[in-house]
């Protein structure tokens, strides 16, 4: 009976020891004193320091529930100096593990991107599949904006990418998969190219990296689509307007890409030389079909090869950009490595020169499933 | 009066407690560790570390069948002689006390790291030892009856892994052999420890019900499911990486789950980390529970209880010693060299003499 109390009375002392250790008080980090930043954009000031513009979404007590964006700016060496500077600028704590999307001016992004992202890799809590983007310009001035049409500018840039991504504009690029991408020598990694013309901001398309650092080139929104299409990253859908002859008339189109079947070869000649073999089946719904044309067979399949041969050469024209900025977007070496991998051991020093020089013979073979509600 | 497991476990229950047993710390370094020797082929690595591990229970197997006891330390003394059994046992009761050591180690390493960089090291080794205790002053059979009910938690473990499929490169592993065999054979020697929790057959086989064929099922299945997990794992974890990123990140498995986000849940890798956690207490568990029946032997205790609270603290004030990453690395060492003895050497020897004797009879 009494040790049965004794033991009673120890289990409740031990319950209520126990509330002390399970919270976590130690790292406990409550929301309402976090400032979260949603969106960073790093640049390159004239004299060659590095600028960091935070934009933090608030909810300033007594003005309503309608949330706003503060920004800061501060200029130093590296981003974990810089972050301890912002810090002391910002009233709470600054948090960054809600980051959605992180921008880059060009010039700093023609830098090695890998040391300003190392913080971003290190940290717990940082936000690993935020997206990326390079800004022509002052990536800072757009985050300055803080609003744009009555969207704060974090989401803005996280809804405007995302719906890039949707429509197969841009490719699906996160903090982590670049990292993947820069540590890997066999494929190079392209970020959404943003630009911004008397206040609108828009998507123009790819820039294309090489390494660590941005080429100075980008793809067009049309290559970029082609380009994806090209690496068979089709998502929801994708859309060109091309124009094309039949029968000696001019024939302007508007299609969506449906679905998608690419044959990749990357192959080692007798002699020594790299060739891909690049062969895409893509179904399209036309959308839009600016001609006279008859809609019979015989019309339409002519109109399919036209459309198949106007692709081919577009996206030779594709491929040779990006093999004049060096950019490996298809990922060849990767296939290299994976499959010769006695010759890329060989070529693996000059393979930066070599890529430039390898033969790659796009086919893009169209068939169309779809044409609308009208012939 | 001699030590003896009172209540039988059926061989269900043994299969799982191996299961949990060999299940433990590892699997978030694991494509790590094994990347550094093995590069793209690790996965093959860690099957044949499966394969490794399923011979020697086949010899653990062939050992005990041979020597029927009430316990291991009988059946040491009728095999070797009363001093050297006594030897053995406590040698292997110091093993598996410092494999205890060595796992809450890596345990507060990694939360610490993760999670929980504030909170004193000491809460975060409490709240592991204090749940493990709990379990392990119990008998087998309510131990083995709480690792059958908890093993249904591997499941969301894996669903959790392969939600690393979302974007994922199939060729960074390739070529497979990029170093040889020879590294693929380094890897597997390494991924061998990982497997480690299989010689608690030595202490428990002698509770199991059933036929002899029956508890080399059990075991073996064990050891199966925990190599299929493993290289499944491994495997994720390699077509994630770059070769030249994994080195850079010593838990791929987290890092992958970390870089994706449900609608509902952010961050996936801290339920990871909860549900590993189980996968943890039940190790150390094991571990503490093994040495504590070892030291009840010697001992010839009628319970293994009141071991168990002391081996517990003076394992977690152990560990408070090797959480400098110089010191951990070093116990890490340490007892990869001495698992040899213990896993291999030991044991092969014994069914060896076993065998000699067998035959003079």
């Amino acid at each position: 009976m009494n040790s049965l109390t004794i033991k009673r009375a120890l289990s409740v002392c031990f319950c209520i020891l126990s509330l002390f250790i399970l919270p976590g008080c130690w790292d406990q980090d409550l929301l309402k004193t976090a400032d979260l930043v949603y969106i960073t954009a790093f640049d390159q000031t004239p004299e060659g320091r590095l600028k960091v513009t935070i934009g933090i979404h608030d909810i300033p007590a007594g003005q309503g529930d309608k949330p706003i964006c503060q920004t800061y700016t501060a200029e130093g060496a590296s981003t974990r100096s810089l972050r301890n500077a912002l810090d002391r600028q910002t009233s709470g704590k600054f948090r960054t593990y809600k980051t959605r999307v992180f921008l880059f001016g060009n010039k700093e992004a023609e830098k090695d991107m890998y040391p300003l992202l190392d913080s971003i890799y290190r940290d717990p809590k940082a936000a690993l599949d935020a997206r990326m983007a390079v800004v022509e310009g002052d990536a800072g001035e757009l985050v300055n904006l803080k609003e744009l049409k009555g969207t704060l500018i974090g989401r803005f840039f996280e809804e405007l990418l995302l719906g890039g991504e949707k429509t197969t504009v841009i490719p699906r690029t996160t903090v982590q998969s670049v990292c993947s991408a820069m540590l890997d020598a066999g494929h190079d990694f392209g970020l959404p190219y943003i630009t911004s013309k008397d206040g609108a901001i828009s998507i123009s398309g790819i820039a294309m990296f090489h390494n660590h650092s941005y080429t100075n080139t980008y793809l067009s929104v049309e290559e970029a689509t082609l380009f994806l299409i090209l690496k068979n990253k089709l998502e929801d859908k994708g859309s060109l307007f091309r124009e094309v002859s039949v029968e000696d008339k001019k024939v302007s189109l508007m299609f969506d890409i449906r679905d998608e079947n690419r044959k990749f070869d990357v192959d080692v000649t007798k002699n020594g030389e790299v060739k891909v073999d690049l062969q895409v089946k893509i179904k399209i719904a036309i959308t839009e079909l600016q001609a006279e044309l008859g809609s019979d067979y015989a019309t339409m399949r002519k109109l399919e090869k036209a459309l198949s041969e106007d692709l081919t050469q577009m996206s030779k024209q594709v491929i040779s950009k990006m093999q004049k900025s060096g950019f490996d977007g298809l990922g060849i070496g990767r296939q290299l490595i994976a499959h010769h991998f006695s010759y890329w051991k060989k070529v693996e020093k000059d393979w930066d020169d070599l890529y430039k020089t390898v033969q790659i013979e796009p086919r893009i073979e169209v068939e169309t499933i779809h044409r609308g509600i009208i012939d | 009066m001699n030590y003896s497991i009172k209540d039988k476990i059926t061989p269900n229950q043994f299969l799982f407690f191996i299961l949990q047993t060999q299940l433990g710390v590892g699997i978030l370094s694991l494509a790590h560790q094994i990347h550094k020797d093995a590069k793209g082929g690790a996965w093959i690595s860690v099957i044949m570390g499966g394969v490794i591990s399923q011979v020697m229970i086949v010899i653990f197997w062939a050992f005990l069948k041979k020597n029927p006891a009430s316990n291991f330390l009988q059946a040491m003394e009728k095999l070797v002689g009363k001093i050297t059994a006594k030897g053995i046992v406590i040698g292997y009761s110091c093993f598996f006390a410092l494999v205890t050591v060595l796992e809450l180690s890596e345990y507060v390493r990694i939360i610490t790291k993760w999670v929980f960089p504030e909170t004193p090291v000491w809460i975060n080794i409490l709240i592991v030892a204090i749940a493990a205790v709990y379990l392990a002053k119990e008998s087998l059979g309510t131990i083995s009856r709480m690792y059958v009910f908890v093993s249904f938690l591997i499941i969301p473990l894996v669903i959790f892994t392969s939600l690393g499929f979302k974007n994922v490169h199939f060729t960074y592993p390739m070529p497979f052999l990029e170093n040889g065999w020879l590294a693929i054979l380094k890897g597997a020697n390494m991924s061998f420890f990982y497997f480690l929790g299989y010689e608690a057959m030595l202490f428990t086989y002698f509770a199991v019900e059933g036929s002899d064929k029956d508890k080399l099922k059990a075991a073996s299945m064990g050891n199966f499911f925990v190599t299929i997990v493993y290289a499944f794992t491994t495997y994720v974890c390699l077509i994630s990486f770059a070769p030249d990123e994994l080195p850079l990140v010593p838990e791929p498995v987290l890092y992958v789950l970390k870089s994706y986000s449900l609608h509902v849940i952010e961050r996936i890798d801290l339920i990871f980390l909860s549900i590993w956690l189980v996968s943890v207490i039940t190790s150390i568990c094991s571990f503490v529970y093994l040495t504590s029946i070892g030291v009840a032997q010697l001992c010839k205790a009628k319970n293994h209880k009141k071991f168990v609270y002391w081996i517990a603290a003076v394992c977690c004030v152990c560990t408070t010693f090797t959480l400098t990453p110089h010191r951990g690395e070093i116990l890490d060492e340490f007892i990869k060299i001495i698992s040899y003895p213990f896993v291999f050497g030991i044991p092969i020897l014994l069914f060896i003499i076993s065998l000699f004797r067998g035959r003079k009879r």
